[in-house]
């Protein structure tokens, strides 16, 4: 858990961060987004006390982040950012291993870690451990950017635009494999992001800032349904919020007894993507699939209610 | 063995790989336009400029000499054949191996060719007559050297095997010199009569340039991290230094001999380590101020080119100031410090000749002696060292640099 309470960074006049104040659950994924100069990578970067903060604290697990010397603190807390920053004079194998090394972790302990992280990364150990990250293409980089971060098994990972030079198909992909890591470890993550889009593909909660303060802190169909400001309500944008809502939940959740012609969907699937296939092959029901059998259907009507605005 | 294996290995490759990019832009039976300009520069050597130059003792007019008189008539025509078939290869476009491997074989006939004009033209047991290569030999050793760097840089031979190449050149012309074919050269007439002093001011040469440079990398990294974190020092110094650079060198040496005669005379224990008004020291202390400037310049350079990403995830990953410094930093910005290494000694071993003028020893002295002399072979003597050793630095140093650098700048795919 992180709390952060009260937390400003003033630069001379200028309130970079400006007394923001907000809990974050362990396990749970909180995306920061705003324009730029919003404050959000101050706020992320005071965390790990890249920034030393000006007033207020940050707790994690209730201990100030201030009792350790930040570079103990930092070694105990996952970093990846934009660009990935990979050292270039040194191997991936080098680059994963970076943290567990300051930790002083045994030699055998480390290169089992670092394939365990490349084959997660879907990266055949032997064939990366010894490239050189110049060899590497995008996506791989940045897959050996959060490898790195992950090395030492923190339990809170803070991430600055991880995806943001990534193009948009390589993108989603690594947004899916980001999701399967949390799961599977529980990390804590707080990502920073200037696209709402991201925003709420990735978050269990949002965090909106706008010139340092906070805007406004909840799960993604509360900030799509119930905007708390005008800025916030611009972010989220008004063309297409219908489907976005509907993109946050799984057809399970409209699941209801009864028969349907045609293609099944899958169960998990997006109720968005129910609606859009329901539409594009003109059917008002489709069957529903779960592990191969089919259990039921959803109907367009119902997806279509479930779109408008909650009240 | 082993290294004639894989120098074969890459001769074939090399044919290959010409052959077909060659192919890939032009008809192979073009015209190579720097070819045909080093064949030009060739044969005008050979046509109007003698082979050797004879006389009858060091310091008198030489009598010129035309190769096919120069050697025995089988060995002159010889010599003719061979060159002439060179010359035709590199008119043509050809393989950069095929260049290569021509234009070393002419180099090494030339080098022996020259050395037997010297036994063939000097009078038997005449001591004071002289024979000195002539404007022919020359001008084809400088156009088959080109040739030379040319099909090696077309090559892109990689840094361990231009070492190798250097390895090979250095010990082909070590053994001429150490079998004696070249004795009955002038330069080497002026070599037997002063080897001790050659060997004593080839050490002060040598201690010169590099402990110059050791001292302005002692002086100069740590000046250049220092401006890299201090930035408004980083202006001040960078310009004082410029200035440092734009004074002439030998207004330089000039400059410095009133400071340290007074130093030397005033100063207790001075003049014992040696600092006078001329000699070494003001050599010395010249040859530091002018590699300074580019020791601290490209330790800043070095420094900045480090990716601000990559120091940004050094610091959050938890390393400590010094562990980013040493683990980061100085590894990044080491190949750009190198580079300024390189350009320093190449350039301090041709300063060091001027140390010669204000009695700092080095090459120098035989260069001004041979001036005040008109002795053409003793100046040669004091130059021809000084310009292998400065070829043998960039060399050895350029391998180096491109052995340290993570991220060739040529990536393969390019």
């Amino acid at each position: 858990m992180i709390e952060i309470q009260g937390i400003t960074k003033a630069y001379d006049d200028v309130r970079a961060v400006d007394d923001v104040s907000l809990t974050i659950e362990s396990g749970e994924i909180v995306t920061v987004v705003g324009t730029s100069g919003s404050g959000k990578t101050t706020l992320l970067r005071m965390i790990n006390r890249l920034v030393e903060p000006t007033a207020g604290a940050i707790l994690i697990d209730g201990r100030d982040n201030r009792d350790l010397p930040g570079h103990e603190l930092r070694r105990a807390i996952g970093y990846a950012i934009q660009g990935y920053g990979l050292f270039p004079h040194r191997t991936v194998a080098e680059n994963i291993a970076t943290v567990p090394k300051l930790l002083g972790w045994e030699r055998k302990r480390i290169d089992a870690r670092v394939d365990e992280l490349l084959a997660l990364f879907h990266l055949e150990p032997d064939q990366f451990r010894a490239r050189m990250p110049h060899e590497l293409s995008g996506g791989q980089q940045q897959r050996i950017g959060v490898a790195r971060a992950l090395a030492a098994e923190p339990a809170v990972l803070l991430m600055d635009e991880p995806f943001g030079a990534l193009d948009p198909i390589i993108r989603g992909k690594a947004q899916d494999d980001l999701i399967d890591i949390q799961r599977r470890f529980s990390t804590t993550i707080v990502l920073v992001t200037h696209g709402m889009e991201e925003a709420i593909r990735l978050g269990d909660r949002i965090a909106v800032m706008d010139k340092g303060k906070l805007l406004q802190f909840a799960t993604p169909a509360e900030i799509i349904a119930h905007p708390a400001t005008d800025f916030v309500a611009e972010l989220v944008g008004s063309d297409d919020r219908a489907f976005r809502l509907l993109s946050l939940a799984p057809v399970a959740d409209l699941l209801e007894p009864g028969d349907a012609s045609g293609e099944p969907i899958d169960a998990a699937a997006s109720l968005k993507d129910a609606l859009a296939e329901a539409l594009w092959s003109g059917r008002a029901a489709l069957p529903v699939r779960r592990d191969g059998a089919i259990v039921g259907r959803v109907t367009r009507d119902s997806l279509i209610a479930r779109a408008g605005r909650p009240q | 063995m082993g290294r004639a294996q894989t120098a074969g290995t890459g001769l074939a490759v090399g044919m290959r790989t010409g052959t077909y990019t060659d192919a890939g832009r032009k008809r192979r039976s073009g015209l190579d336009r720097l070819g045909a300009v080093l064949v030009v520069i060739a044969a005008a050597g050979l046509v109007f400029q003698p082979f050797s130059l004879v006389r009858p003792n060091r310091i008198v007019a030489a009598k010129p000499v035309a190769l096919l008189s120069a050697l025995p008539p089988l060995e002159a025509g010889l010599v003719l054949a061979v060159v002439i078939a060179a010359c035709a290869v590199l008119l043509f476009r050809t393989g950069p191996a095929l260049r290569l491997g021509v234009s070393v074989l002419t180099l090494a006939v030339l080098a022996m060719a020259i050395g037997r004009a010297g036994v063939y033209l000097t009078p038997t047991a005449n001591s004071y007559a002289r024979v000195a290569p002539g404007g022919a030999f020359w001008m084809m050793a400088f156009a088959f050297s080109i040739v030379l760097a040319d099909a090696s840089a077309r090559l892109r031979l990689t840094p361990l095997s231009r070492l190798g190449l250097l390895a090979l050149i250095a010990g082909a012309v070590g053994l001429l010199l150490y079998s004696g074919a070249w004795d009955s050269l002038s330069i080497l007439r002026e070599y037997a009569n002063r080897a001790d002093v050659f060997w004593r001011e080839a050490r002060v040469h040598l201690l010169l340039a590099v402990g110059s440079l050791a001292a302005a990398a002692l002086v100069g990294i740590p000046l250049g991290i220092l401006c890299f974190r201090v930035r408004p020092l980083r202006a001040a110094l960078l310009n004082s230094l410029n200035i440092l650079q734009t004074i002439p060198s030998m207004a330089l040496f000039g400059l410095l001999i009133a400071p340290l005669a007074w130093v030397g005379a005033h100063v207790p224990g001075a003049s014992a380590i040696g600092i006078a008004g001329i000699g070494v020291a003001p050599a010395f202390v010249a040859l530091f101020a002018y590699s300074l400037l580019p020791m601290v310049s490209n330790t800043v350079a070095g420094l900045e080119s480090v990716p601000p990403q990559a120091r940004d995830a050094a610091r959050g990953m938890g390393m400590t100031a010094r562990q980013r410094f040493f683990e980061v930093d100085m590894p990044l910005a080491f190949p750009v410090v190198l580079t300024g290494i390189r350009i320093v000694l190449v350039q301090n071993l041709g300063l060091a000749v001027l140390a010669g003028l204000i009695g700092g020893g080095g090459f120098g002295t035989f260069v001004f002696q041979g001036i005040s002399q008109t002795a053409t072979d003793l100046v040669l003597l004091g130059a021809l060292p000084t310009v292998a050793l400065a070829f043998a630095a960039a060399i050895v140093l350029d391998a180096l640099v491109e052995i340290a650098n993570p991220t060739p700048a040529r990536s393969p795919e390019a």
